[in-house]
């Protein structure tokens, strides 16, 4: 559970250290997208403990994280 | 251990009546959201401008602070089922964890309507306001649900043998975790 946690912060933070560095605005835009659906599906999995439901609820909640962030990434693509 | 027997098992944490509740919640906040992301692709300066007045480490804070409470309720779970000690300390210290946003959020909304920004100034103001009160509502009562939690484990109400109650509070406040994890970077980073 401590390594999950420990996980969650490291990805809240590493946006924050590469734009400090100067990162591309793209590539922090992308980045954060990966790393938002990284952080949902380890809060459902650990934290929700999603991981031991039922595949359908299991995969409910999964798939809420992917289709906002994939819809979202769609949108700002084209845009 | 209680955790161990838990793993073997499928098994949703929590009612099922508040599982088609938390996700009537994702729902519209998903429909929010993707209205947020079609609404900037039609106006990106506006959104632009909107987020340069923002402040983001408030934001980062508050993302820590949720983060931080959520382990600490997942960690309540985790020693109310294996009759350990110290649940009530970790539900308390989530709602202590948790106000780092509901107090920086305040902070920030004071600043912004001090500098005369309101639902009514454009069309990221009107999301920004809406989406981020929405989500605060949310956190509120998720600290509501979570000292009747505390108030209850006190009493002896939840025990290895009967989690759902602790569960079905913890699945809700994880909820407003998850949903504030896709707020964050679509408000200070994305828009």
């Amino acid at each position: 559970m401590l390594a999950v946690y420990i996980a969650l912060m490291v990805c809240t933070m590493l946006p924050v250290i590469v734009m400090q560095a100067g990162a591309d605005m793209t590539v922090l835009v992308w980045l954060v997208f990966a790393l938002v659906l990284v952080k949902a599906l380890l809060l459902v999995d650990h934290f929700m403990e999603m991981k031991h439901a039922p595949w359908g609820w299991r995969l409910a909640a999964q798939g809420w994280a992917v289709v906002v962030v994939a819809v979202l990434a769609g949108v700002h693509a084209v845009g | 251990m209680a955790d161990n027997a838990a793993a073997n098992e499928k098994h949703l944490p929590g009612d099922m009546a508040v599982w088609f509740f938390i996700f009537a919640e994702l729902a519209v906040f998903g429909i929010l959201f993707i209205g947020f992301g079609v609404a900037r692709s039609l106006d990106p300066d506006t959104f632009a401008a909107g987020r340069a007045v923002l402040h983001p480490w408030t934001g980062l804070i508050n993302t820590i602070g949720l983060i931080t409470a959520s382990y600490l309720v997942a960690c309540a779970v985790h020693r109310l089922r294996n009759q350990n000690t110290g649940t009530i300390a970790l539900l308390l210290g989530a709602i202590a964890a948790s106000s780092t946003y509901t107090f920086g959020k305040l902070w920030e909304y004071g600043v912004l309507y001090a500098d005369g920004y309101n639902l009514g100034t454009d069309t990221f103001f009107m999301f920004y306001f809406f989406l981020t009160f929405f989500h605060f509502m949310h956190v509120v009562l998720g600290q509501i649900i979570l000292v009747v939690l505390a108030v209850k484990v006190r009493k002896g109400d939840y025990h290895t043998d009967n989690m759902n109650g602790m569960e079905s509070g913890a699945s809700y406040w994880h909820m407003v975790d998850l949903v504030w994890l896709v707020l964050f970077p679509m408000l200070y980073v994305l828009a």
